[in-house]
């Protein structure tokens, strides 16, 4: 068991409490508004409680862009991520240099929310799937490539000794060594980040990057209460769908 | 040369799954308008826009935006936290006072998970007003989801044998609950945290750009507007912020294990 904590963390822990009962006040959050919150927001949620099912095939249409702008954005993850990988394994990188540098790269696509670079690719490339499918693409890569750099580094050295003790180049000891010991973390990986991009782009839309948010954006901001609704339960039912085969298949690898 | 290694992916779903999504991105080529020779010359000239000289007039009135971003981020994050810890011990299987209860909090957490913050942000300001208020309690929904289930998960995991010794001794359903099995799960609950902390961060800065205020809402602005010269400031000054709040949070983990 841990040692009793020291008299320091109750000082971290009381500073945090006094920041977090203070922040809130400068952000107008009191009771009061609490209270209104409470009060107002039943009956104003309440006005959603009627999907409209009139416009339903244009928004499965919709529904399918975003499941697009998902995969795509997956596809071009990975197309990214496995050669940015070997660069970030500090045991493969060529040196040292190229080492930090893949990192630090990493970094700043971890650090920029994936609704944020769609934004700009919006003006840079255009409105549409495109620009969905390339910002999601670029922000995952930033967790995949760390995730399976990561899990090389911790493949045991003489994985790779052995392999290299038979003469292989650089390429086949990604190949015949790295590679296939990380199989099942690939695996694992690209089914968790597959699911968290599809999530993603169900509200990529609202800035314009393609699929289903556009209409979640538009409804809204025009208080069209039933198709607002509809469209919720659409995003809604695909997040859980995507959810429950992801774990199915998640399950199965473990 | 086939390679046998215990961690080699099924081989079967391996290629079944790759065939699909061919199949798909096949199907699809067409809606995505994939075209890369015009699609990267756009991008390149866009990214050209950038080499401007930066407008160091506004850079003071960046470090007021960052705060908000990060405050409204901080106080969802610190209501979650405080409302997910007394709510864990019940969704978890293990020290649940009632397994139907604890059957129907990981349902409500796990819809609550399936909506995504923005568009939690954009229901709630369309019901409650635009503002940062309808931010945070976006941001304080999805994390109560978040955090609950892992709480519980990490409850879960707890080594048994101090909770059987506190229980030995003749300890009440709080004291096996809070001395047995916090103090194991604590470094974890932790971690969780700081994890959501970094999450919202970034969540928050997009929730901004809808209107919530923050850097999020001068993010929108500048690329409306063409603002190349503040375009570089915010992203460089959104990356800084992540990139310490990251840094600080290693050195947080690090320091409990």
């Amino acid at each position: 068991m841990k040692p009793r904590p020291k008299s320091h963390v109750w000082w971290i822990t009381g500073l945090i409490a006094l920041a977090g009962v203070l922040g809130s006040a400068s952000l107008g959050l009191n009771l009061g508004t609490l209270n209104s919150i409470l009060n107002e927001g039943g009956p104003a949620l309440a006005r959603y409680s009627q999907p409209d099912w009139q416009d339903l095939p244009r928004l499965f249409g919709r529904l399918g862009e975003t499941l697009v702008v998902g995969i795509w954005g997956t596809v071009i993850n990975l197309l990214l991520a496995v050669p940015l990988t070997i660069f970030a394994a500090r045991n493969l990188a060529p040196n040292r240099f190229a080492f930090r540098g893949s990192r630090e790269l990493l970094n700043v696509f971890r650090a920029l929310p994936d609704a944020l670079i769609a934004l700009l690719f919006t003006q840079g490339i255009g409105l549409g799937p495109m620009a969905g499918a390339l910002a999601i693409g670029i922000h995952s890569t930033g967790f995949v490539a760390k995730a399976l750099a990561d899990a090389m580094e911790r493949v045991p050295e003489g994985t790779y000794e052995g392999v290299r003790a038979c003469g292989a180049t650089r390429f086949q000891v990604i190949r015949f060594a790295a590679w296939p010991s990380i199989g099942r973390e690939f695996a694992s990986t690209t089914l968790y980040i597959a699911d968290r991009n599809i999530r993603v782009a169900t509200t990529l839309g609202v800035v314009g990057a393609g699929g289903i948010g556009v209409d979640l954006l538009t409804s809204l901001r025009t208080f069209n209460t039933g198709r607002a609704a509809t469209v919720m339960v659409l995003i809604v039912g695909l997040i859980l769908i995507v959810d429950v085969i992801s774990n199915q298949i998640q399950r199965r690898l473990q | 040369m086939r390679c046998v290694t215990p961690n080699r992916a099924p081989r079967v779903g391996t290629i079944a799954g790759t065939s699909l999504v061919v199949v798909f991105l096949a199907a699809t080529y067409p809606l995505i308008q994939l075209d890369p020779g015009r699609n990267l010359g756009n991008l390149f000239s866009f990214l050209g826009r950038f080499a401007v000289a930066p407008n160091w007039d506004y850079a003071p009135k960046l470090g007021p935006r960052l705060w908000e971003t990060v405050l409204m981020a901080f106080v969802a994050t610190f209501w979650a936290i405080l409302i997910s810890f007394p709510i864990c011990f019940f969704a978890s299987q293990r020290f649940t006072s009632n397994k139907i209860l604890g059957a129907g909090i990981r349902g409500i957490v796990a819809v609550l998970r399936a909506f995504p913050e923005l568009m939690l942000a954009l229901l709630l300001a369309s019901s409650i007003g635009l503002g940062p208020i309808a931010g945070v309690v976006a941001l304080f929904l999805t994390t109560v989801g978040f955090l609950v289930k892992t709480f519980a998960e990490s409850l879960d995991v707890v080594d048994r044998k101090p909770v059987e010794g506190i229980t030995a001794a003749g300890a009440d359903w709080t004291g096996i609950r809070t001395i047995g099995a916090v103090p194991q799960a604590l470094p974890d609950f932790v971690g969780l945290s700081l994890y959501s902390f970094d999450v919202n961060i970034r969540a928050s800065a997009i929730i901004g750009a809808l209107g919530a205020g923050g850097i999020g809402y001068d993010i929108s602005q500048a690329v409306k507007l063409f603002q190349f010269d503040r375009l570089g400031l915010l992203i460089v000054s959104i990356y800084l912020i992540v990139a310490a709040i990251d840094v600080a949070s290693s050195q947080i983990r690090r320091r409990l294990h």
